[in-house]
């Protein structure tokens, strides 16, 4: 038996032959070891024995696993030059336009508008329009002609099968013969005669893709096969055998070394993506990429061309740890659907008969086959024994490691973010505060430069019966510094006062009733911060607005944070007009009270910022005692 | 060997999804063996169970597609929410984190399924009462607010996992009644037996196609 295990194990190309002598053809245990045509031919000879009894492929798998593995005893005694076959994994003359495509033509897509439209068959569209824009138009309409006979008969045939009058052996013959059909069609019809073989083959790939992506729904596992319960065998047997590791199997995989747990992990990813995919040349496809990807793993481990014995093991370890679904589904699907052609030559043939070899395997897998004692492998089965298998472990590993290095590199950019707020923060700080030296230095500058001089407009005079606190405390302002640019003349001084005591007399009178228009103009100054809007401002007043004008001027240079800087300088600003606004209401008794008056010239210019608040707010406080009290001990008080 | 007739009348496809450790697997097994699985591997891609319920009077064959919750299956799985008449949603009552990735997992499933799918939230695990970390009230709201059905329940115990997957069931089956979900559109996820008239019959389709033939 240990013999057998090896053989089982360690299988040369001749031993996936056919069984039937002198064929060159791959075996697959699902057709008891024949290739696809002897398998036919075999099967038509017993229904012609006994044509009640549809055979189905892989019924007894046991005795198929069975004659294909004594096969190989057999030709191993016959065939002497396998020695050639030690190379038999340098394939040279594998085709290679199987281009990874799934799909269809539009035309078909409308008329047969229950299958999907997926992007599947808009891309195989795209592969009609390579094809055929280099053949005549003849070809393309008489290739859709043939597809939409085979279709239209294919599903009269399913309902068939649905109601069980056919088999889906019959319908598996139907569509292999359809392909076989068709090939001699394009050999034998003059609208294909200038067609290169290789369009020829093209052609016949695109019209087997075509016709499986729009018959998936219907062939691939189908409710009147019992496929399903099949495929729930195996992924249970898979889920039992969970258990086996590669030293089981004799095969040598680093798990601990990532890029060979890349491989490995390749290799299952891709058994695992055959299940949603349409077509039978794509799903081998999968099974071809799968099977590379544990060639490289062997070459990396080996340290050199791997050798083909060591190929099997590692493909029912990889098989075994994927657990792929609908296994047997698929290897059916494949085996009854895909153009038999693919299936007996080539890399396609080759890769997919190991496969069916390595679920024959696992199926037939017993205690001797892992060479461990029955009562182990029992207990193992069972489950009362648990194996922590270090694959499983390295993907836990794995995948608990890759959320690691995911908060890692969050956690790494919020303290990036964190630190660059922080920065921004102080910047902004720092900016503010440089706005507020700034501004305060412009003030101080333009007061230098364009000191106020007395001219009296006249018209201020004249329309001052609708002036405003503001207007008043602004003219007097510029009164004032008058006041204090020309104090040492007395005569225009004395002129001055009178005039503020004019001017400030209706003042006491009605401070509570600001006119709202210059107000307004103001609060808009101090709300809307980089915008100012000067429209507002009646030109009654041409001194006031000199003044915003130039302000107004240097703030528009400066960006948002001016509003911030304003408001600083806007409590500033009122803790001093608490006292200004007093000024008014005594000055008019105590004219030696004008030097009092220079802290409001220094602060003329920003006067416009100011009184939306004071008008309001500080009103009530003229007459408190605080305010009074904070006035009188002034020197000049 | 001919398969056994049509023991049921509608097959309802439903998908698993969650976070990696949450209990899918034993969540099927619980449902469709009856049995805890208390060392269970983690999937790799998908696996399917399948079982016949009473819904209604009716026979309906449920096919359920439990997926990986790693990471690195997404683009394999994602492929098995086409065509779901049910999404069973899972996050783990006693990891916090499971419950978190609920939001990710329902913007996959609304995108990739069509509308007329319904969505199931279980909390798993609620044998676990020491452990918990998700308090009922949240989840439930969570699931409200979302338009979601809710449940706890545990795989080890079987406590409410009959009913998670029965009621998703019946869910359906009002929508085939109210005209809601349309047994013909290809991506329902619902099918009626073979022989059923109601099934699209591939001959009644009689395809004209454009081109000449
Ligand atoms: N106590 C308790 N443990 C549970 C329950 N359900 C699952 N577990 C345990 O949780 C672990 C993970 O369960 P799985 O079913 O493998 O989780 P999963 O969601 O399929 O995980 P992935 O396949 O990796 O996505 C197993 O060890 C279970 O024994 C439950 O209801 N109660
Ligand atoms: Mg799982
Ligand atoms: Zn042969």
């Amino acid at each position: 038996m240990n013999v057998l295990k090896k053989a089982s194990l360690r299988i040369e190309e001749a031993d996936l032959k056919c069984n039937k002598l002198g064929c060159t053809y791959y075996g697959t245990p699902q057709c008891e070891g024949f290739c696809s045509k002897c398998y036919r031919e075999h099967l038509q000879v017993k229904q012609l024995v006994n044509p009640t009894i549809h055979t189905a492929p892989a019924q007894s798998s046991q005795s198929s696993y069975k004659s294909l593995f004594s096969n190989f005893e057999r030709k191993k005694q016959q065939q002497q030059q396998s020695q050639k076959n030690i190379k038999l994994l340098k394939f040279g003359s594998f085709r290679k336009n199987i281009e990874k495509t799934d799909d269809l033509h539009l035309d078909l897509m409308q008329a047969f508008s229950f299958s999907d439209s997926s992007n599947e068959l808009l891309r195989l569209r795209e592969t009609a329009q390579l094809i055929f824009c280099e053949t005549d138009q003849n070809v393309e309409t008489d290739t859709n002609k043939c597809v939409h006979k085979y279709l239209r008969k294919m599903y009269a045939d399913v309902d068939a099968a649905n109601k069980f009058k056919l088999s889906i052996d019959d319908l598996s013959m139907k569509t292999q013969n359809f392909y076989q059909a068709f090939s001699k069609h394009m050999d034998t019809n003059k609208i294909y005669a200038d067609l290169r073989p290789e369009q020829k083959e093209r052609i016949l790939e695109y019209v087997e893709k075509l016709c499986m992506t729009l018959l998936h729904q219907v062939l691939f596992c189908p409710l009147f096969t019992n496929d399903e319960e099949m495929d729930l065998a195996i992924q249970k047997r898979i889920r039992q055998l969970n258990w086996v590791n590669a030293s089981h199997l004799d095969c040598h995989i680093d798990e601990m070394n990532p890029s060979a747990r890349d491989l490995a992990f390749i290799a299952m990813l891709e058994l695992t993506n055959m299940d949603s995919i349409k077509t039978p040349p794509d799903k081998l496809s999968c099974i071809v990429k799968c099977c590379k990807s544990i060639f490289k793993l062997l070459q990396q481990t080996g340290g050199g061309p791997a050798s083909a014995d060591e190929f099997l093991p590692l493909l029912i370890f990889v098989v075994l740890k994927a657990n792929p679904a609908r296994l047997k589904s698929n290897i059916h699907y494949i085996t009854r659907f895909c153009n038999a052609y693919r299936l007996m030559t080539g890399e396609d043939g080759y890769y997919f008969t190991n496969l069916c070899c390595a679920v024959s395997f696992i199926e037939n897998l017993t205690a001797e086959s892992l060479n461990m004692p029955a009562d182990e492998f029992e207990n193992y089965m069972n489950g009362d024994v648990v194996s922590t298998s270090t694959w499983e472990s390295a993907l836990v590993i794995c995948e608990n490691m890759q959320l690691m290095c995911e908060h890692l590199s969050m956690l790494a950019n919020f303290n990036e973010r964190h630190d660059k707020l922080f920065n921004e923060a102080e910047e902004l700080k720092l900016q503010m505060l440089h706005f507020k030296e700034e501004v305060k230095q412009q003030v101080h500058d333009i007061i230098e430069k364009y000191p106020l001089e007395p001219k009296r407009n006249p018209r201020m005079c004249g329309e001052n019966s609708i002036s405003d606190v503001v207007h008043v405390t602004q003219t007097e302002s510029s009164e004032s510094s008058f006041l204090f640019n020309f104090s040492d003349k007395p005569s225009s001084s004395k002129n001055k006062t009178e005039d503020l005591i004019s001017f400030s007399s209706p003042n006491k009178v009605c401070p509570p009733t600001p006119i709202p228009k210059h107000l307004q103009s103001n609060s808009s100054l101090c709300s809307l911060g980089g915008e100012f809007d000067l429209s507002d401002h009646s030109t009654d007043n041409s001194q006031t607005d000199d003044l915003i004008s130039f302000t107004s001027n240097d703030f528009s240079i400066e960006h948002n944070d001016e509003t911030v800087a304003r408001r600083l300088e806007n409590d500033e600003a009122e803790t001093k007009k608490c006292e200004n606004e007093t000024a008014p209401t005594e000055p008019a008794v105590k004219v030696n009270s004008v030097p009092e008056y220079r802290g409001f010239s220094s602060q003329g210019s920003n006067i416009p910022s100011i009184p939306c608040d004071t008008g309001s707010t500080l009103l009530a406080n003229v007459q408190s005692p605080h305010i009074k009290n904070s006035y009188f001990p002034l020197p000049y008080g | 060997m001919s398969a056994p007739p049509y023991s049921y009348s509608y097959i309802f496809k439903y998908i698993i999804i969650g976070d990696m450790g949450v209990g899918k697997s034993c969540l099927l097994h619980q449902f469709t063996e009856k049995k805890f699985m208390s060392d269970c591997p983690h999937t790799i891609g998908v696996e399917f169970g399948t079982r016949i319920i009473d819904v209604c009077g009716q026979k309906i064959k449920l096919q359920i597609w439990d997926t990986a919750g790693q990471e690195r299956f997404r683009a394999v799985t994602r492929s098995y929410y086409r065509g779901a008449a049910g999404a069973l949603m899972v996050y783990d009552t006693t990891r916090r984190t499971t419950y978190n990735h609920l939001s990710s997992w329902l913007t996959d499933t609304r995108n990739l399924t069509n509308p007329s799918t319904v969505i199931f939230l279980i909390g798993n695990k609620s044998d676990l009462k020491d452990q918990r970390d998700v308090a009922y009230e949240e989840a439930k709201q969570f699931a409200d607010e979302n338009g979601l059905m809710f449940v706890e329940a545990s795989a080890k115990t079987g406590d409410n996992v009959e009913e998670a997957f029965v009621e998703t069931a019946k869910k359906i089956f009002q929508c085939i009644q109210d005209g809601r979900l349309d047994l013909n559109a290809t991506e329902s996820g619902v099918q009626h037996k073979p022989s059923q008239p109601g099934r699209q019959t591939l001959t009644d389709q009689s395809p004209k196609p454009s081109c000449s033939c």
